[in-house]
């Protein structure tokens, strides 16, 4: 039953992370729809969970910095898992991210192993941009 | 202000907000796969304005869809569903992002949600125009398909009149009447959007008035935006009308055949299947060269289902969809579903046996968008596998089969044929119905 008035159920966003096995920890920072999730040292492989509003558009952006080169080629992240209501955005549309960083590398990819942002964006609302993504064929607007 | 509340999703159908349909006599309805006996509306082309019948109207039928009422004339797609077929109404909603595994949410984000609303708070009005059109042409037609009837075509309608099986022959076609052509067009381009246009007949390619459409459109500039659809027949080829075609943005081809045995010919008397069946080639070659879509526009019927995997394996070779709109309804003597038990089982272990030796992404995946390309092959197995479900389940209507012998009599009388000739499998219990 649907009464037209509800507050439609939320969303939920779930992402893993997991520092690269390197004794140098991995620095970051996941923001969803611009607020920060999590701002520290990633210790150990960690799922994080947040609800958003069904019609809101959704931005996620995990930065990796202050990664030395050097001092520790292998240290970084993987993103182990990234689901929207179960829908597997990791691996199955990781080429829908961007990955902006200083090695200027830009392949698919959900190994964060330069210093640099990750993101993706669904500009509309979640099941909408699915359906597009999906290919789904015609979405009508009014 | 009602306050409305959605009782049963499942008979939610977005169609009403942005579809609707001219029959050939230009009597206006709801929808496309609705029971045409059932139309509560009584609206012609000729005579109202169509966009006040989408708008006002066909307000009853939202008011009900939102309140999640049972509709009687939207029995085909709960039957559809029943078996596992893609209903119209699954295809309808997917077209505003609702998915019906995942009412609920998909619903509240679909694009059209604030005009359910609207149509809520305002008596089932919408501000909307129609913008998905299917359009019936006319009955004119060079075919008498035995489970067509006199409104879809003249050749029919000649012949029963002879038989004496009617006695009027049916109204004069809307597009007899260039005046209500131009009327039509100009009304279309006052559109705010239009995104399809499915056009039938008869048959689609000897009626003129596709071909006064098609270029009326182009002249008001609408072939860059709007898609077309037609179904053909597959007897005809016009070098003129094809070049009408490929001006278009896109278009989405509907050839009907029923199957790639002789019995075609008994079917949709009087093609021939050789000359059905290179036109068909030549139909799919010229939609692969332009990036046509194809789609196979079957029917199946009492005489075809045993011979449906001759046209499931074609699509399934040249990547080509097939679409039956609904199971049949009439004429219900001619169902598939009047055949006797046994070779109904036998018919679908066939058809079975055909879907398994096929590799499928997921076969239980319902494949909604059946227009996607690269999804093709799980939609033609997912067709197939609705037709085995329905010969297993569907209820026995083998006390129809009196009624289909006394009418197949009449029509072989007229055209000198006999279904033996092409099914002699089918003797023992026809004759035993009367034969």
């Amino acid at each position: 039953m649907i009464d037209y008035y509800d507050t439609p159920e939320p969303i939920k966003v779930c992402i893993t992370l997991r520092p690269c096995e390197d004794e140098t920890k991995p620095k970051c920072v996941l923001t969803i729809n611009n607020v920060i999730q999590f701002d520290n040292k990633l210790e150990e492989s960690k799922t994080f969970v947040k609800y958003v509003n069904l019609l809101d558009p959704i931005s996620i952006d995990i930065k990796l910095h202050s990664k030395s080169y050097n001092a520790s080629p292998e240290s970084g992240l993987f993103i182990d898992m990234l689901d929207i209501d179960d829908f597997k955005i990791v691996h199955q549309w990781t080429h829908l991210a961007t990955y902006i960083n200083d090695k200027n590398y830009n392949e698919p990819t959900t190994h964060l192993g330069f210093n640099g942002v990750w993101s993706i964006t669904m500009d509309k609302p979640f099941y909408q941009w699915q359906h597009v993504v999906t290919d789904q064929g015609w979405l009508l607007q009014p | 202000m009602s306050r409305y509340i959605l009782d049963s999703a499942k008979n939610f159908c977005s169609s009403p907000w942005f579809h609707m349909r001219v029959l050939s006599s230009g009597q206006l309805e709801y929808c496309r796969w609705m029971s045409a006996a059932k139309n509560p509306l009584t609206s012609n082309l000729n005579q109202h304005n169509f966009i006040k019948f989408f708008q006002k109207e066909m307000s009853s039928v939202r008011r009900q869809m939102l309140k999640g009422e049972v509709i009687p004339g939207c029995q085909r797609c709960p039957q559809m569903e029943e078996h596992g077929k893609i209903s119209g109404r699954q295809r309808q909603l997917l077209k505003v992002g609702i998915d019906v595994d995942n009412f609920a949410k998909t619903f509240r984000s679909s694009t059209f949600y604030d005009e359910f609303k609207y149509s809520a708070e305002n008596n089932g009005d919408t501000e909307l125009w129609p913008q998905d059109w299917q359009i019936d042409l006319g009955n004119y037609c060079n075919s008498g398909c035995v489970m067509c009837g006199p409104a879809s075509s003249s050749k029919l309608a000649a012949e029963f009149k002879k038989l004496g099986i009617i006695t009027q022959l049916p109204p004069k076609n809307w597009t007899d009447d260039d005046e209500s052509i131009d009327r039509f067009v100009e009304t279309l381009a006052q559109s705010k959007k239009i995104s399809y246009i499915h056009f039938i007949g008869g048959e689609t390619l000897i009626n003129p008035a596709f071909k006064k459409i098609l270029s009326k459109l182009i002249d008001r500039g609408l072939h860059d935006s709007v898609s077309i659809g037609f179904t053909t027949n597959l007897t005809v080829w016009d070098e003129s009308i094809n070049g009408l075609l490929k001006q278009y943005k896109e278009i989405n081809m509907g050839v009907s055949i029923e199957c790639l045995h002789p019995v075609n010919d008994y079917v949709r008397w009087p093609s021939k299947i050789d000359s059905v069946r290179s036109v068909l080639d030549d139909w799919v070659a010229l939609a692969n060269e332009n990036n046509w879509l194809t789609q196979i526009r079957i029917t199946p019927t009492i005489f075809t289902i045993a011979h449906l995997r001759s046209i499931y394996e074609y699509a399934y070779i040249n990547k080509v969809g097939v679409e039956s709109c609904n199971f049949l309804e009439n004429p219900a003597f001619m169902r598939p579903s009047v055949l006797p038990t046994d070779f109904r089982q036998q018919i679908a272990t066939d058809l079975e046996n055909w879907v398994n030796s096929k590799e499928s992404l997921d076969i239980n995946k319902k494949v909604i968008n059946t227009r996607d390309p690269g999804l093709v092959i799980d939609s033609i197995l997912h067709d197939a596998s609705s037709y085995v479900d329905y010969l297993r389940n569907h209820e026995d209507e083998t006390s129809s089969l009196p009624a289909l012998v006394s009418y197949i009599k009449k029509l072989e009388g007229s055209r000198g044929n006999s279904i033996l000739d092409y099914s002699p499998e089918y003797e023992d219990f026809l004759t035993s119905a009367g034969y």
